[in-house]
């Protein structure tokens, strides 16, 4: 008897199998595809954290102009810009700021994405009504448009390419929490917490919020890809990251001026810099999707 | 099916009116008076009072925005501070160059997207598959400025087969009649400057159609696969049809569906993307046109640009939703 007791407890885990989320993590890491998208992000993270701690660099005092426009060797791997600047050194120094850009406005958008979403799908009616539309007209133009138009608009910088960034991500987590929300709120265990008499901000943000996070988290992953790829088209426009800022959209934009003049390397790494970045989130964030949603694996 | 097309067309309306209010409000995001930045800090009072009334800013708020609904209804989409010019005049003077750019950078992507997607399908998992994924990925990952970049600069600088800018040689003489210069040129019957035209669009075109090209190109996979594994085609299979003849007369048309909603959201996509496209290009369309006002701070056509460009977007997707109903009988249209 006791011998059938400890066989039942020991098979117990085995039977309850994995959770959700590990069998998730397994299929990912299972996955070609994410493992090579996770590398190159893990190694852009990596360049964008470590280089500023390993490397002083100070943009607005970089410059020798008898170095001017030298092609790739050894002391200088990508070449030099026509300030005579290392371009390797701006690339690497360049993951933080396109990097940081393109997560900071992507975690804006999902804040206010999400709760605009939450609070639309929970709430209903009315408000529904008004915040979709709301969504809608943002979704009513070309993201890339409507984001030059407001930086345009509000002025270049940084900050305000973050801005117009978030601005036109947002409509995407709207949608995503709330459809989240209107497939939940029926539920049993919704219904329990509710007949608990837990308050309706509890709700949304410890019951419903948790269960709705897996598309959310493959949605994160593309969107940095896109914010990366929409920071540097703002940068190379001149309305992103302002010179000397190692900004990859903005570097792009610098060398375009003289391309004409045979030095490809000024504008060929920067430009490898964006798309191997924004590949490796959009990599990732097919693995993603299919590990968390097995049904929707494409392949 | 009238019915269905009357009530979603209704729902576009008010869309295009919060889509008026947001472009309204484009001017009032300019910090401070907007009359200052467009003319710099040296204008004079006078000129600066004489541009805030011709932006109609020295009215109430709620004032402006109905005489600016009601001048945009009449097609007057304001004035260049710059050029002095209506800007409708510019937009539609413009706009030609860049329906060129976009219908044949569309055409390419589908034209190779679709091919690219059904073989992926079919030979699914083969090398062709992961060669296409490869390059599908890689598409939408790809900057399209800088792509436009390394094409001018390979194709055009390096081995110079191709123009790298404008649309025809310049001292070519030509009078286009509606500035859809290959068009006009054809039934002109000038072929020399047909071919001209062409060349010049080659490079634009490649480059504007790549992320349009790799989206066609992973919907129509995923959605060949869909249907590569319903009922119908096994059947189809089982009665001993040739594979050609499956895909072509059998899958095809049900994969095609969702692909035809894509292609429609890629068009409001691709006259985005032709600022930067048309910027390193220097094609003289309307994405070049916005490009240099918001250099020059000409606040009034980078407005009037984005309600034309946005209206154009809603319009395509509502045709793309009405083309899908019409081809998908499984639509209610309750």
């Amino acid at each position: 008897m006791a011998v059938a007791a400890r066989t039942l407890t020991a098979a117990a885990p085995e039977r309850r199998g994995k959770s959700p989320a590990r069998a998730a993590l397994s299929r990912l890491l299972a996955s070609p595809v994410a493992r090579v998208g996770l590398a190159i992000v893990s190694t852009v993270v990596l360049i964008a954290l470590i280089t500023p701690a390993v490397h002083y660099y100070d943009a607005k005092t970089d410059s020798n102009l008898a170095l001017r426009l030298k092609p790739p060797s050894w002391q200088h791997p990508f070449g030099t810009d026509t300030l005579g600047r290392d371009i390797l050194i701006r690339v690497l120094h360049g993951a933080r700021v396109s990097l940081g850009l393109g997560v900071s406005s992507v975690a804006l958008a999902a804040l206010v994405g999400i709760a605009l979403g939450l609070v639309a799908g929970y709430v209903g009616r009315r408000v529904d009504l008004i915040l979709m539309f709301c969504m809608d007209i943002l979704l009513a133009f070309p993201a890339t448009l409507l984001a030059i138009a407001i930086v345009a608009m509000i002025g270049p910088g940084l900050r305000n390419s973050l801005f117009a960034i978030s601005l036109v991500s947002i409509p995407v987590y709207a949608r995503l929490a709330r459809s989240a929300v209107l497939a939940l709120r029926e539920r049993e265990f919704v219904a329990a917490a509710r007949s608990l008499g837990v308050s309706d901000t509890r709700l949304l943000l410890r019951h419903i919020l948790p269960n709705s996070v897996p598309p959310l988290i493959v949605q994160t992953t593309l969107a940095i890809a896109f914010a990366i790829l929409e920071a540097a088209a703002l940068g190379f426009l001149g309305l992103g990251a302002q010179p000397p800022t190692p900004e990859w959209g903005a570097m792009l934009a610098d060398s375009y001026k003289y391309f004409t003049s045979g030095a490809w390397w000024a504008f060929l790494f920067p430009g490898v810099a964006i798309m191997l970045s924004v590949l490796g989130f959009n990599l990732l964030g097919d693995g993603l999707r299919d590990a968390v949603d097995p049904r929707l694996r494409t392949s | 099916m009238w019915r269905y097309a009357l009530r979603r067309a209704l729902t576009v309306v008010p869309v295009l009116l919060g889509v008026s209010v947001l472009v309204f409000s484009f001017i009032h995001l300019i910090p401070g008076d907007p009359a200052v930045t467009m003319l710099g800090e040296r204008a004079t009072p006078e000129k600066v009072a004489e541009v805030r009334h011709l932006l109609g800013l020295d009215r109430p708020i709620l004032e402006q925005y109905v005489l600016y609904v009601g001048k945009v209804l009449r097609g007057d989409l304001g004035i260049s501070i710059v050029r002095g010019d209506p800007v409708l005049t510019d937009l539609l003077r413009r706009f030609p160059a860049t329906v060129e750019l976009a219908t044949s950078a569309i055409f390419l992507a589908i034209c190779l997207g679709i091919p690219i997607g059904i073989g992926s399908a079919v030979w699914r998992n083969s090398l062709v598959d992961s060669l296409s994924r490869v390059f599908a990925l890689t598409g939408v990952s790809m900057p399209i400025f800088w792509l436009g970049l390394m094409l001018a600069w390979f194709f055009g600088v390096q081995l110079r087969w191709l123009p790298t800018g404008f649309r025809l040689d310049t001292g070519t003489a030509f009078e286009p009649w509606t500035n859809f210069i290959i068009l006009d040129a054809a039934l002109q019957g000038n072929w020399p400057v047909v071919r001209d035209a062409l060349r010049h669009l080659v490079l634009p075109a490649a480059a504007l159609a790549t992320i349009p090209l790799a989206v066609i190109a992973r919907m129509t996979r995923a959605s060949m696969l869909e249907v590569l594994s319903q009922d119908y085609i096994r059947t189809a299979e089982a009665k001993g049809l040739p594979q050609g003849a499956v895909i072509l007369r059998h899958a095809l048309g049900n994969a095609l569906l969702p692909v035809m909603t894509v292609v429609g959201l890629q068009v409001g996509h691709l006259l985005a993307g032709a600022i930067l496209t048309e910027t390193i290009f220097s094609w003289p369309g309307i994405g070049l046109w916005v490009y240099e006002s918001i250099e020059s701070r000409d606040y009034a056509i980078v407005q009037g640009a984005s309600l034309f460009i946005a209206v154009i977007f809603v319009t395509v997707n509502l045709v793309t939703d009405l083309l899908y109903a019409a081809a998908d009988p499984r639509i209610k249209y309750d």
